[in-house]
């Protein structure tokens, strides 16, 4: 039973007289439990996909086809429904840690703002609430941290407290767009260490973007490979890697600096 | 794809001193540190003791954690950075810190290119202007505005567009072009494809191998990422906290590193294998 379901979904978006079809008729499934992964260049529609399911698609954004969650219909959903889904049952984690937090408030603050809206929890509570939450995504010395800004803190350790973040309000769902990009390799194993966790734990149904195979090789469940808004692939990790079916699959594994595929 | 390789390149001691009188090496780092002030009136040492060389028609790759001082060294060799100590000697000349003048002529011939496109193009001119000015620095050189834009594999007409209109991938391309116009020995590339993505990088960091190769420069390339390095690489650096934990052929590090360091490093690249194992 899939938590999320797309199906046929195309966005176009105008600006000005011209109109651009960013999505072409995308179907795929996120399941409990289960890392999707989409890969794809740059451009090829696979964080507007993540952004679709969490409501945010652009200004003067066409969407059409259905996202089904959990039996709501995602596609087309007031705004003011979708705001009481997304950072509760919908969550984000995007790429870049040190522009994803306000630099002028403590980390305590930003992680439980969501909380504090959604379930009505008490200041005191929510404070105890993000020291565990920290605890759990092992940022160091979580009592302290909660009073940190967030300059004080590393880039490994920031997308950690996003990550925090995202979880607090128990999500179904996480999108999960381009995690570990913005950061050093030795850092990245760690974060994808605790996304496989959190994923295996918490039943998240979780969607992976990145354009790194080496990344999806080592935690994703299933991949989609997207090219100019088309889904050209979609399959088991292994299978994917390593007897990719599409011409443009094989072509973006083969580009890699390296690729040792085992054939 | 290693290139001649002069007595000495092999190097595997990274704090050998340096014989008098090498001059056959292009690039030279003796005993180099830098220091940062801090708020608090401390200081920071983010370049420490480093002694490099760069020999001619070479590629050298510099990889190291964000934070360890790679960036920090190139601006070192360009000038645009006052050391703390040592010499960085480039063909015979001393590199001095870049002053409120005019850069001198011998200097020009060290060229960076930097990480970010996005902010190293001036958006307010047109393409060609801004490639015609660095050609003004090289004026016996064969280069032309249309040469350089088909050497990185942009379409002629881009050069009556201004920097906006093109990609990540594109503008980094113009970045390296116009490097190249000024005419460079030796091409400094930091972190010249972290903005990319990862079918992108491969490319151009290929790209800029085969460019400053072919017009007889040499490179040093700074890169976070191993496994693009070792592509285009002869020989690597690796740098922990400021210094140079080894050096060898890219062969060597890759296969057979010594340092626990690089070890650490080459431990954490994702392998591409279908396994679903999260390394480290």
């Amino acid at each position: 039973m899939s938590v999320i379901s797309i199906r046929d979904l195309n966005l176009s978006v105008t600006t000005g007289k011209t109109t651009k079809h960013i999505l072409k008729d995308v179907s795929f499934d996120l399941e409990a439990g289960r890392i999707t992964g989409v890969a794809g260049a740059s451009g090829s529609g696979k964080t507007q996909t993540g952004l679709a399911v969490m409501g945010l698609s652009p200004a003067g954004a066409q969407l059409s086809g259905s996202i089904d969650f959990d039996g709501v219909e995602l596609v087309n959903m007031p705004a003011k429904a979708h705001n009481r889904l997304r950072g509760v049952q919908l969550s984000m984690v995007f790429q870049d840690p040190a522009s994803a937090f306000h630099p002028m408030l403590t980390v305590g603050d930003q992680i439980t703002d969501h909380l504090r809206h959604h379930q009505k929890v008490s200041k005191r509570e929510a404070r105890e609430r993000a020291v565990h939450i920290l605890e759990r995504t092992k940022v160091p010395h979580p009592t302290e941290a909660v009073g940190k800004y967030p300059h004080q803190f590393s880039g490994g350790q920031l997308q950690r407290i996003a990550f925090a973040s995202a979880i607090i309000c128990d999500p179904k769902v996480l999108i999960a767009d381009e995690p570990t990009t913005a950061l050093d390799v030795t850092v990245q194993a760690g974060i994808l260490r605790l996304l496989r966790e959190l994923c295996d734990d918490l039943e998240l149904a979780v969607l992976l973007v990145t354009h790194d195979f080496g990344v999806l090789s080592s935690v994703a469940d299933t991949i989609v490979v997207m090219k100019e808004g088309v889904v050209v692939e979609a399959g088991d990790r292994e299978a994917v890697i390593t007897a990719p079916q599409h011409e443009y699959t094989r072509s973006l594994i083969e580009s890699l600096p390296g690729a040792e595929v085992s054939q | 794809m290693t290139s001649t390789s002069e007595p000495g390149t092999l190097d595997r001691n990274p704090n050998h001193d340096s014989p008098p009188a090498q001059t056959h090496h292009l690039l030279e780092l003796d005993d180099v540190s830098c220091e940062y002030k801090l708020g608090g009136g401390g200081r920071f040492r983010a370049v420490d003791g480093v002694s490099l060389h760069l020999g001619r028609s070479e590629v050298l790759g510099l990889v190291g954690e964000s934070g360890c001082g790679k960036s920090t060294l190139a601006k070192l060799i360009c000038g645009l950075e006052k050391p703390a100590g040592g010499a960085i000697t480039f063909d015979a000349h001393p590199v001095k810190p870049l002053g409120l003048g005019r850069r001198p002529k011998h200097l020009l011939g060290i060229q960076m290119v930097f990480q970010n496109p996005y902010a190293s193009l001036n958006p307010r001119r047109r393409i060609r202007d801004q490639l015609s000015d660095a050609l003004a620095l090289d004026p016996g050189g064969t280069w032309t505005v249309e040469s350089l834009l088909e050497a990185v594999d942009l379409p002629l007409d881009s050069a009556q567009r201004y920097s906006h209109s093109f990609s990540g991938g594109q503008r980094q391309r113009i970045a390296i072009a116009r490097a190249l116009a000024a005419g460079p020995k030796a091409l400094v590339g930091d972190e010249p494809i972290a903005s990319l993505d990862a079918f992108l990088q491969a490319r151009i960091a290929r790209m800029m191998r085969d460019l400053a190769i072919d017009s007889g420069a040499s490179m040093i390339f700074i890169s976070h990422d191993l496994s693009v390095v070792r592509d285009i690489a002869d020989r690597v650096a690796v740098m922990e906290a400021g210094r140079i934990v080894e050096v060898g052929s890219t062969e060597q590090i890759w296969n057979d590193p010594q340092h626990k360091y690089t070890q650490k490093l080459l431990a954490a690249i994702p392998r591409v294998d279908g396994k679903g194992i999260i390394p480290g």
